[in-house]
């Protein structure tokens, strides 16, 4: 209705050929990029469903789209003058505008916050204190975070193949590994990498594409505490082990005195019920009952001796002489009762040491029971136990146990000082204590050594005459 | 035989003991002779004839596990072995084996002893004719193929004074046990009341002292043990004297864990 009243558009350029088509290729590109767009920007939110904002997306693309139908209407008024169809295009395209402006307006902030969001994901990533790493399909590096380059010692590894990266995998890992890869099933274990000595227990899980994720974390330190957790385990079940086969050894010593005193007070007891006991008969048993039970105190006695002092009672002078003599003494009825000689050689004059004296006692004593058993285990012994008291260079004090019994087996003498190892078949045995008292002669600052003594078996104890401070596991 | 008519030898370190002992077993009327260990009683058991070894454990020289693996070895003569000792140093298994009988711990009464000596003298016959008057603390049926195969392959064994056995269910020692095994090739059935003295859960075996056979059993397996040859006690089976023995005198020489396989 309005075609008779207006001029098309065209007449303003005066029907200029060359204005009138540059007019219109520019209108038609513009209408056309407009319209691919808005095509391109539904697709990539219909694509992408995970993006936030689709809202504001299908605004703009609507937006665009009624920008390309404009630019159609301008070139159509050219020759037609539809100037009210093309003021209500313009007034739609106006209300698409606005309202893509408030979506927009209402989205700055949220759109604002996406990289400060994404920063933060990526920071958390890098200050974990666990490693983590993503491998693809064939195994090549994608991502490392800053923990994993520290843990794997800074090295640059995007891209580059793990097997080739990390050579020397244990087999456990790397099958564990490419179970993950193959089967796809998440799986955590400890795993150990030699070429670093690193402990790491690992959480292994797939990733996209046929990769997979590894997060790890260095658990060296726990593994060492384990270690030496179990090593003082050990050493403390030895010394159980010593205590016990002690009062063991006690147990017997005691016992036999007491079996003499209960069957001479038994005996007399069953006479005097029968009828009248003869005067010499009971003078007989009484006697034999103080003696034995005088046997029995003697025992008692050394025993206290050891009681007075405990293991983390501070190093004191004591002699030499009379630590061999004390250690001595608590044998010295089992060794005569068993036809062992026992000899000691201490000269005068020997400088006191700083010692922990009970210990170094209890060193003695168990040298001196080792000696005991392995002399009463072979007949083929010669019954002699030598105690040698020196000193074995400037300020130190060296102490042999020499003993008549075979000699020892190379295996046993490369094995004998270590935990657990024993050679007695059954109630103890010989070597049992052997590394306890190694223990206490390195936490003196001296040795424990088995030496060879012409063909004979010698235990050479040496100690600082001054106190040395030792790291250690006080026995 | 009654223990006035008996030889005892008394083996014992201690020289208190060996008087009070041999005073005790003077005054019953036996015999007594004394040794203060193993070679010194070896001596003495190769010239006399002895009808009981009471020995000490732990002893200078030769103590009293090496003298009845002496004894073993050499096939001397003694009708019982009774062990004395303030200490149970000696593995059930092996000392059964080796044919003592008894263990008595120190310090025992004068009448303990001479109860002991009384059992160990009286003839297997009259000692298992009385049944206990208690009811076993646990029973064992087992169903085997042969009296002779089962000797042979170690799954059944008698001794002088019970059996070992092969089975894989667990039995507590020292606790009473009614037994039954069947041997099926034979006919023969073993029922018995007995204590078992020992079982390895490794072998699996057990060794079980007898103390009351039933009427039905009692000729054919009395026949049976005066048959075998072997003086032990209650044999240990695959247990090796061989082979304890070189652990044991060469106990420098060798790892525990060979040892533990023979005894545990």
């Amino acid at each position: 209705m309005f075609r008779s009243v207006w001029s098309p558009h065209g007449s303003s350029f005066l029907w200029n050929p060359q204005l009138l088509w540059l007019n219109i290729a520019s209108d038609s590109l513009i209408a056309v990029a407009y319209l691919l767009i808005s095509v391109l920007l539904v697709r990539i939110v219909r694509g992408r469903r995970d993006i936030p904002f689709d809202r504001l997306f299908f605004c703009f693309a609507a937006f665009i789209l009624a920008c390309s139908a404009t630019r159609v209407m301008l070139v159509v008024t050219l020759w037609h003058p539809m100037y009210w169809e093309l003021g209500m295009l313009k007034a739609v395209t106006a209300i698409i505008s606005l309202v893509a402006l408030g979506l927009l307006w209402r989205s700055v902030p949220a759109i604002l916050a996406i990289p400060i969001a994404n920063r933060r994901a990526e920071s958390v990533l890098e200050n974990t204190n666990v490693g983590i790493f993503a491998v693809d399909r064939n195994w090549v590096f994608r991502y490392v975070n800053e923990d994993a380059k520290k843990l794997l010692k800074d090295r640059d590894l995007l891209g580059e193949d793990m097997w080739e990266s990390f050579p020397g995998m244990t087999a456990e890992t790397t099958e564990r590994l490419q179970q993950v890869m193959a089967t796809r099933t998440p799986a955590g274990f400890d795993s150990y990498y030699p070429p670093l000595d690193l402990s790491t227990h690992l959480s292994v899980n797939p990733w996209e594409n046929g990769g997979i994720t590894v997060c790890f974390s260095d658990i060296s330190e726990q593994k060492r505490m384990q270690r030496e957790l179990d090593r003082e385990r050990v050493m403390r079940e030895q010394r159980l082990e010593v205590l016990a086969r002690f009062s063991a050894g006690i147990a017997h010593e005691i016992k036999n005195p007491m079996a003499i005193i209960h069957a001479r007070a038994s005996d007399l007891a069953e006479l005097a019920a029968e009828g009248e006991v003869e005067r010499t008969e009971i003078e007989k048993a009484c006697e034999s009952i103080v003696k034995t039970s005088d046997r029995a105190m003697q025992i008692l006695r050394g025993l206290a001796a050891l009681a007075r002092q405990g293991p983390n009672e501070p190093m004191q002078e004591a002699s030499p002489g009379a630590m061999v003599e004390q250690a001595i003494e608590l044998v010295r009825g089992r060794y005569r009762a068993h036809g062992i000689h026992l000899e000691s050689t201490v000269p005068d004059g020997l400088t006191p040491v700083e010692c922990r004296e009970v210990q170094i006692g209890q060193v003695l004593l168990n040298l001196l029971n080792n000696a005991f058993d392995a002399i009463d285990a072979s007949p083929d012994s010669q019954r002699w136990v030598r105690v040698e008291a020196c000193e074995g260079g400037p300020e130190r004090l060296q102490i042999d146990v020499v003993d008549g019994g075979p000699a020892l087996s190379t295996e046993v003498r490369e094995h004998l000082m270590e935990p657990f190892y024993t050679t007695k078949p059954l109630g103890g045995g010989i070597g049992m204590g052997l590394s306890v008292s190694r223990a206490i002669a390195t936490d003196h600052g001296g040795t424990l050594e088995l030496r060879d003594c012409n063909g004979h078996t010698c235990f050479r104890l040496t100690l600082p005459v001054h106190a040395v401070q030792v790291e250690g596991v006080a026995a | 035989m009654r223990l006035e008519d008996a030889t005892i030898l008394v083996v014992d370190d201690e020289a208190d003991l060996r008087e009070i002992f041999a005073a005790w077993l003077n005054r019953n009327g036996c015999t007594v002779l004394t040794a203060s260990n193993g070679v010194e009683a070896l001596s003495i058991l190769e010239t006399a004839k002895v009808d009981v070894l009471l020995s000490d454990i732990r002893m200078p020289i030769m103590g009293g596990v090496e003298l009845v693996r002496k004894v073993f070895e050499r096939k001397l003569v003694v009708p019982s072995v009774i062990f004395v000792s303030g200490f149970g140093d000696v593995h059930p298994r092996e000392m059964y084996g080796l044919g003592v009988e008894a263990l008595m711990e120190k310090p025992l009464r004068r009448k303990d002893l001479l109860r002991v000596l009384d059992d160990s003298l009286m003839e297997r016959d009259q000692l298992w004719r009385t049944p206990s008057a208690e009811p076993m603390a646990q029973n064992l049926t087992l169903e085997m193929d042969s009296l002779s195969a089962a000797t042979q392959t170690c799954e059944f064994q008698l001794g002088r004074g019970g059996c070992c056995l092969t089975t894989q269910r667990a039995l507590d020692e020292e606790k009473t046990i009614d037994l039954s095994i069947h041997f099926a090739q034979e006919d023969l059935l073993l029922r018995a009341q007995g204590t078992v003295r020992w079982y390895e859960q490794v072998s699996p075996q057990a060794g079980v002292e007898f103390q009351y056979l039933y009427p039905s059993c009692r000729d054919w397996v009395l026949d049976a043990i005066r048959e075998r040859t072997t003086c032990s006690f209650i044999p240990g089976c695959d247990w090796d004297v061989s082979r304890a023995l070189a652990a044991r005198s060469g106990a420098l020489q060798v790892s525990s864990a060979s040892v533990r396989e023979v005894f545990t």
